[in-house]
């Protein structure tokens, strides 16, 4: 009910809001000042109109003349020069022509927020420090870079814009989860245990270092992303051991902070922002159609010695569409997707209060659909579609001079439907079912399809009921510092306690219909229907599919004073987490940590840390481990022999060393412990006769490990910090050096007489290095402001040992390599006749013909085996940058966000689109375009694609599961990742509103993409999940 | 200020004190109690064995079941194992399908027939009846069940049921790989030196036959007292019907003179010793005069549906379901029966079934006459009831397996690839209009096996006795072919060893067609480089007016290199461990 009513009243709430905007811009007029005559005066203010302290004024000849004070005024005494530029680390440059202005004049200077914010302070995990002791490898990105993407969650944003976070986007929309979190049984349904945290990431793959991060959110671990980004202050990546040593059994992992905005201003400032856009699929595969699949399943079949199935008028009548029932041809791409599909977002913020109590609230609608079609005659929708709100609420209260208060409290609500068939089983079967394999409707109007294909994929669409998904969040947090300075100058308390939950729930209404094969009558017979599939009248059934509860409690002592120039910080910490998720027994990790920071003149930095970690799903005994990092730095800039050099800011050298841990999430569920389960449906034996149910009860598998415990490593990161011309150059550099080991791996030499699956032991050791930098420049010629900002990272790994099983040859040792390198034979061209095929070694075991690939033996034994397989992947390291180059003028700002990626591959493993003609159900299954450039006899010499067979001969794909270097495809990629143009109102304009600031913007993601893998998007490596999703947005932002 | 600062104080010292008893109380057990462990399983105080009996419905659920089973997959059916012999061929479009791998020989060490040529599957097998029998031990388990000679405590018996399936574990190896590591009662652990090299053929042998040997009197016999919840279990009967099969398999050629590999203990025996034979026989006679409960049935095809008949002595179970009537049925009926007809039998194997009264086709003693034109005319009762040909009866019509007939049409389906479908195993669904659900156990061992073992071993060792006559024409009789004028059956008088031996060999083809005995039949008997060798042929049916004809094609050409004679040891058993030999030529 309450989505109908937000959907509908969009468009009203639209409508009024520009229609204010209008009155207020024709009645909006210049105010006279009437200040002091002689004098000019005036106020600095940001886009709420609340003033901006500490901006210097500074004249043409770059003269210093006054600075605002505390609530934004100056004075000036006198027309100073021609103009005037108002200066401030986090506002653009802003000049003033006095030409014009009359001494009594009072101006109220607007100035802008610089898109690339400078801070001097970054939020570090549970703390925030200053930048300059900061000795870690972090990587930052505030509100404007994550708002100029409009998704659904603010990943989408990150791509190309965090140094050293590799994303790969594998579908372009959120996989709704309506599973059950129990398997339905005979007689009733049996919990699944261990499972994960549920994520609300189903998008994207993300690759810190190598690592999966660790998000944190507002200091609590959770995996919350699909909030607003108007309502996150930054986000953050930091690499290195000291930064996430207080993770304790996952600092390995390295994190991913999330900061949300915070009650942190006095007065009142609101944000109104509203935006839409279409989203629309990038590269969808492109099947071939009837008349080519028919023409080319017939050279498929003859090439297997088969007799051809189809005659040349039907190719004719496959093209020309004369017998749409018998002969049909259906790209269902095109008869199931949509071209576009809306996707909106409106989101208000208000800060404000006063100096003992300030509060943020935020309030957030969003509504995104699928691309799927539905149908006028359902009441209900069949799309996929989510409707998301969002409510927040935080409180900062300075309840006595020592004690500060902070509460906050975030709600979700994430309402989805889809197709009762389901998401993914229909872009399945889209991707698998030939143009030709059914009408989609008879001559009667009923859903064709057949004995191979007894699901009409229309049908399954739009005639397949629905399933709405949901999840619900709730997430309250209490967090207190208490200034303990009264025993002890420069002590405090602090504690935070959070609670959350999330329910996941899934209401299933879906159906299924028969599908019906037509067969024309003969001499006078009428023709015939026969019924194939399922009648299944809609259920209703309730799904619980994730009920989670987290609590999170942590209690620090700090003690932090200034001896002069040394500077003393000190923390001793402890916390303490509890996840209780579905049927799980809680996991419970807690910490015990210390951290102490010691620096000199703000010139010699020096840090450590110690955490005593626990997990409790570890074996007693085996449940505490140690972790500890340190960390150096020297900002040579600050040295006396360097005092001259005005135009070098910092130049800050830095190196931290850790030994971290990874445990929890990749240790299984009390997998030392050998436990059974009994069932009623696995390893079951009916009992005699009668056959009655006779309940099996069995080892649960692998076997149990005993000693079991969380991987390790040897983390060290060094960096450099340079700052120059006054902050407007900025460059960073890192490299890493991270030894994991104590890797959880199955052992290589593993027998199977031992009966039993193996389980994972700590034996793997890995080495991932790399070099990540950034550079930015930020200047402005007079009222031109511009920046640009790029960043590069190189990731390299090494495996340096896993318990391989004996290889023969050199080539064939994993040992070496880059980690997780595909091994595979060497494809060299094609045999292109039965000599060159007597001629050369052959795979045993398969009937090669022509056009075949040819295969290296690499052994020379005259035979391709396993020992011929080596590495195919490129061994070059993986490679990512990305650009953000902008600038704004005269209340035009523009953003370009450039990004890509080389040195990556992509593995082609998908038969369907390797050489198409699967067999499925009793036929033969879709083929895609490519398959065109195929080799025969005659294009020997053009040829891309090997020749064609039907019914999967694996010679091709994967001979033997094995993998080919043949399909081994560069996956280098360049995207035009993102654009948004705004136009902010002249300020007199809006003045009489409020005096509100607004910006007018437009905003659009992928709009170009350059690879040279361009079957489908070079992120996606299964071609039948969703495509990734073009959005061109508008919208507006109100501020006052 | 100051009061307020102590408020503040004490209720922190509240605060903490609720922290810190929250993280001390548990609201939950500190290990998973659903995860129960072996102690619950065989607990020192379940008298009943209620648990530990699920533990043995597991070990149980270890035997293979037949039907369709290599490459079976959520999406498809599978194929019998016999569609990899000269009998039939997998109608599946899948290039790549486990049964033309089988027969082609696409596969080598590292690149195996995962369906069929398993190995850690067994030794899991092994592995849980161990478990089972040395942890059934504590449970204080009461009862008695009869045995063959009195009461028996219900605890021996159901630790020789594991025995037994655990002996039918390492035969299934055995009868693949020749001598296999022999692995002991004791469940081996994460730490334990695994690299365990192969036993002998001979000893493995030798351990099976102990161990089914010292079972047999531990288990229950037929009829079992309470059929109805027991009817499924392992009996004496069983495991001396395994012990037939053992002994048989063990004095064929392959192993017993014809050694692949003369002087390796691990392929065979490396010598030939007719007492072998001798031992085989006597095994079989003595099930057929021990237990004479069992017999054979007068209906062939009851015998694959109806539970708890005479002739069953061991199956593994099955539902009652249409699985094998749609799996293989014919394709072009509508749902719900539409076969995918999945199984197509050779034409080759059409062949072999004799007239109907036992005389080959061209015998011009028959009293009939082979019709080319109405081929499956007078010919022995069990093709009918094994294979579905153009013009069968089924499902109330007569099928069409010409060309683009209904259940032969010309379209990219599966269907029938030699005009044959499978009917063996089915419901007698002739005169029905639809499938029924009906028993589908995998019977594993019946009667008229065991007389095809006796006659075999006896042949062998005796020569052509009267008693290998008298089981042949037993055989003969309830299969319903005409005793003739000089009651033979069709069998001539008088035939030499090696006349016996073909004729016996040609019965246990025919009337154990696809129960998994054709395809190891033709290894022991090392005749499957002849029967490889031939092509394999179907038919394909014109028709052109009412007339039918009946061209012979071929629909494959099989391999056979000697190596295929056993299956290769995975090669990363081989690689990983150090005391592990290869078959020969892998």
């Amino acid at each position: 009910m309450l989505k109908f009513y937000i959907k509908r009243s969009n468009l009203v709430f639209l409508v009024s809001v520009l229609t204010a905007l209008i009155g207020v811009v024709t009645g909006a007029q210049a105010q006279k000042g009437t200040g002091v005559s002689g004098n000019i005066n005036g106020v600095t203010l940001n886009s709420y109109g609340n003033p901006v302290p500490n901006v210097l004024l500074v004249n043409s000849a770059k003269d210093s003349l006054t600075t605002s004070d505390v609530n934004g005024h100056f004075n000036l005494d006198s027309n100073p020069s021609r103009y005037i530029y108002f200066e401030h680390p986090a506002y653009y440059v802003k000049r003033i022509a006095f030409e014009g202005i009359n001494p009594g004049d009072s101006l109220r200077i607007k100035l802008t927020e610089r898109f690339l914010k400078q801070t001097e302070n970054l939020d570090v995990l549970y703390d925030t420090v200053d930048k300059e002791e900061f000795l870690g490898s972090a990587s930052t990105v505030y509100t404007n870079e994550l708002t100029s993407t409009l998704a659904p969650s603010f990943i989408y944003s990150l791509p190309g814009r965090l140094t050293g976070l590799y994303t790969e986007q594998y579908r372009g929309i959120r996989n709704p989860s309506s599973s059950s979190n129990s398997n339905p049984d005979l007689i009733g349904s049996i919990p699944v245990l261990g499972n994960s945290s549920p994520s609300d990431n189903s998008e994207f793959y993300l690759n810190l270092r190598g690592q999966g991060p660790v998000t944190v959110i507002d200091g609590v671990q959770r995996d919350i992303s699909s909030i607003d980004p108007e309502n996150i202050e930054s986000i953050s990546v930091q690499k290195d051991a000291l930064s996430s040593i207080l993770l304790g059994m996952k600092s390995s992992r390295g994190v991913l902070l999330v900061t949300t905005k915070k009650p942190d201003v006095e007065g009142f400032e609101v944000s109104l922002t509203g935006q839409a856009g279409v989203q629309t699929p990038l590269n969808l595969p492109k099947p071939l159609p009837a008349y080519q699949y028919a023409y080319l399943l017939n050279e498929a079949l003859q090439n297997d010695g088969n007799a051809p199935v189809y005659s040349p008028e039907n190719f004719n009548t496959y093209r020309n569409g004369g017998d749409p029932y018998l002969y049909p041809d259906n790209n269902f791409y095109d008869k199931i997707l949509k071209e576009n599909a809306p996707i909106s977002s409106y989101n208000l913020n208000i800060k404000g209060g006063s100096e003992t109590a300030k509060y943020f609230v935020g309030l957030g609608y969003m509504n995104q659909e699928g691309h799927f079609k539905s149908s006028s005659e359902n009441s209900y929708n069949t799309n996929l579609a989510l409707d998301r709100y969002l409510i927040t609420t935080k409180l900062a209260i300075q309840v006595t001079d020592d004690l500060d208060l902070g509460l906050s409290l975030f709600a979700r609500i994430e309402d989805g439907t889809q197709p009762g068939a389901g998401v993914n089983n229909i872009l399945s079967a889209i991707y698998s079912t030939p143009n030709n394999a059914y009408p989609i409707h008879n001559p009667d109007g009923s859903f064709g399809g057949n004995v191979s294909f007894n699901n009409n994929i229309l049908s399954q669409t739009t005639n397949s009921g629905y399933i709405e998904d949901s999840k619900k969040d709730a997430v309250a947090s209490i967090d207190l510092d208490y200034n303990l300075g009264r025993f002890m100058e420069g002590l405090s308390f602090s504690a935070l306690t959070n609670i959350s939950t999330q329910n996941r729930s899934a209401t299933v209404r879906n159906k299924r219909s028969l599908v019906y094969e037509f067969k024309p009558g003969e001499d006078g017979e009428e023709s015939g229907y026969s019924p194939f599939g399922a009648l299944n009248s809609q259920v209703n059934n309730f799904v619980s599919v994730a009920s989670t509860r987290y609590w999170y409690g942590q209690i620090s002592l700090n003690y932090e004073k200034d001896f002069g120039l040394h500077s003393f910080k000190a923390k001793v910490l402890g916390d303490k987490y509890v996840v209780s998720l579905n049927y799980d027994l809680p996991q419970k990790p807690a910490d015990i940590a210390g951290d102490v920071k010691y620096n000199f003149a703000d010139k010699y930095f020096l840090e450590g840390a110690l955490n005593y970690s626990s997990y409790n799903r570890y074996r007693p005994g085996n449940q505490w481990g140690l972790f500890y990092a340190f960390g150096l730095g020297w900002d040579i800039a600050k040295e006396n022999f360097l005092s001259d050099a005005k135009w070098l800011n910092q130049l800050k050298l830095r190196g931290v060393y850790g030994k971290t841990g990874n445990g929890i999430d990749n240790s299984g569920y009390y997998t030392w412990r050998q436990s059974f389960q009994e069932s009623p449906v696995t390893n079951t034996y009916l009992q005699g006769y009668s056959d009655a149910l006779g309940n099996g009860t069995f080892e649960n598998s692998p076997l149990a490990n005993p000693n079991i415990s969380w991987e390790k490593a040897d983390k060290i990161n060094v960096g450099v910090d340079l700052s120059l011309f006054n902050d407007k150059l900025k460059l960073t550099g890192d490299y890493y050096y991270d030894k994991y080991y104590d890797l959880l791996q199955i052992r290589g030499r593993n027998i199977a007489l031992i009966g039993f699956d193996y389980p994972v032991e700590n034996i793997g050791r890995n080495l991932y290095t790399g070099v990540e930098t950034s550079i930015t420049y930020q200047d402005n010629i007079a009222d031109f402001n511009y920046f640009i900002t790029a960043n590069w990272s190189q990731q390299d790994s090494e495996v340096l040992f896993m318990d391989e099983q004996f290889k023969q040859e050199d080539y064939n040792k994993r040992t070496g390599q880059p980690v997780g390198t595909r091994f595979g034979l060497v494809a060299d061209g094609f045999f292109n006749s039965i000599e060159e095929i007597q001629q050369n070694a052959t795979l045993e075991g398969f009937d090669v013909q022509p056009g075949d690939i040819r295969y290296k033996d690499l052994n020379n034994d005259g035979v391709i085996n396993q020992f011929d397989q080596s590495g195919i992947a490129n061994t070059k390291p993986l490679s990512f940058y990305g650009v953000n180059a902008g600038f704004n003028f005269k209340g035009f700002d523009l953003s370009v966000m450039l990004q890509g990626v080389y040195n990556r591959d992509i593995y082609v493993s998908d038969n369907i689109l390797q050489s198409g003609f699967q067999s499925i159900g009793q036929t033969y299954g879709q083929a895609y375009q490519p398959i065109i450039n195929r080799w025969t006899p005659e294009t020997a010499e053009t040829a891309t694609y090997p020749r064609l067979t039907a019914g999967g001969n694996t010679y091709n794909s994967n001979p033997n599961f094995w993998s080919t270097s043949f399909w081994v495809k560069s996956g280098d990629y360049f995207r035009i990742r993102n654009v948004s143009l705004g136009y902010t109102l002249p300020a007199n304009f809006t003045r009489g509103f409020f005096d509100s600031s607004v910006r007018l913007f437009a905003n659009g993601s992928n709009l170009f993409t350059s690879s040279s893998y361009d079957l489908v998007d070079p992120e996606i490596s299964n071609f039948s999940s969703y495509p990734i999703l073009r959005t061109i947005s508008g919208g507006f932002n109100i501020k006052f | 200020m100051k009061s307020m600062n102590g408020k503040i104080y004490k209720l922190f010292l509240g605060l903490v004190v609720i922290v810190m008893s929250y993280s001390c109380s548990d609201d939950f057990e500190s290990l998973p109690v659903e995860d129960f462990t072996s102690e619950f399983v065989f607990s020192t105080t379940d008298s009943l064995g209620i648990q530990a009996k699920k533990y043995l419905n597991s070990v149980y659920s270890q035997i293979e079941y037949g039907h369709n089973r290599i490459d079976q997959s959520f999406f498809n059916s599978g194929d019998y194992l016999d569609a990899a012999t000269d009998d039939a061929i997998s109608s599946s479009l899948d290039q790549d399908n486990a049964v033309l791998r089988l027969a082609t020989g696409r596969y080598t060490a590292s690149s195996r027939v995962k369906d069929e040529m398993k190995w850690g599957y067994y030794y899991k097998g092994i592995r849980s009846s161990s478990t089972f029998i040395t942890s059934i031990d504590r449970v204080p388990l009461r009862g008695t069940v009869m045995g063959a000679t009195g009461p028996i405590p219900l605890k021996s018996a159901w630790k020789a049921e594991a025995r037994f399936i655990r002996a039918l574990h390492y035969f299934e190896l055995v009868k693949r790989y020749g001598g296999v590591p022999l692995v002991g009662d004791e469940p081996r652990q994460l730490g334990d030196d695994l690299e365990l090299p192969r036993n002998t053929f001979e000893e493995s042998i030798n351990y099976i036959v102990g161990e089914l040997d010292s079972v047999q009197d531990s288990l229950r016999v037929r009829p079992i007292a309470n059929p109805a919840s027991d009817g499924h279990v392992v009996t004496k009967g069983a495991a001396l019907a395994l012990k037939t099969r053992v002994l048989l398999y063990a004095a064929s050629p392959l192993f017993n003179g014809g050694n692949i590999n003369s002087e390796n203990e691990l392929t065979g025996y490396t010598n030939y010793d007719p007492l072998r034979w001798k031992a085989a026989s006597d095994a079989a006679r003595k099930f057929m005069d021990e237990l004479t409960y069992y017999s054979l049935i007068p209906d062939f095809s009851d015998v694959f549906i109806t539970e708890g008949n005479s002739e069953v002595i061991f199956f593994r179970q099955g539902s009652e379901n249409s699985s094998v009537e749609l799996h293989n049925g014919p394709v072009g009926f509508t749902a719900p029966n539409d076969g995918v007809g999945r199984t197509s039998p050779t034409q080759n194997f059409v062949e072999t079934f004799p007239l109907l009264d036992g005389k080959e086709i061209g015998d011009t003693t028959s009293v009939y006459r082979f019709d080319p034109l109405n081929p499956y005319d007078n010919r022995d009762p069990r093709l009918d009831l094994t294979v579905l040909h153009n013009n069968s009866l089924w499902l109330n019509k007569q099928l069409e397996t010409f060309q683009g007939g209904l259940n032969n049409p010309k379209a990219a389906i599966q269907k029938t690839k030699t005009s044959y479908y499978l009917r063996k195993f089915m419901g007698d669904f002739e005169r029905t209009d639809n499938y029924s659900n009906v028993s589908h156990d995998w019977i594993m061992f019946r009667y008229a096996e065991i007389l095809l073992n006796f006659a075999e071993a006896e042949n062998e060792y005796s020569g052509p006795t009267n008693e290998v006559y008298q089981v042949l024409q037993d055989l003969r009789t309830r299969a319903g072919i005409e005793p003739g004028d000089n009651s033979m059956y069709g069998l001539q008088g008088n035939m030499t060893q090696d006349q016996m031996r073909e004729a016996i060999h040609k019965e246990r083809r025919l009337e154990m067609a696809f129960e998994e005995q054709r395809y190891w039949d033709i290894r022991r008997w090392k005749i499957a480089d002849e029967v490889y060798s031939q092509v394999f042929q179907g038919l394909v049916i014109s028709q052109s007016g009412p007339v039918l004809n009946y061209n012979i094609v071929d629909v494959l050409n099989p391999t056979f290199e000697e190596r295929r004679y056993l299956y290769p040891i995975p090669y990363e058993e081989v690689i990983n461990n150090d005391n592990m030999v290869q078959n020969p030529g892998w």
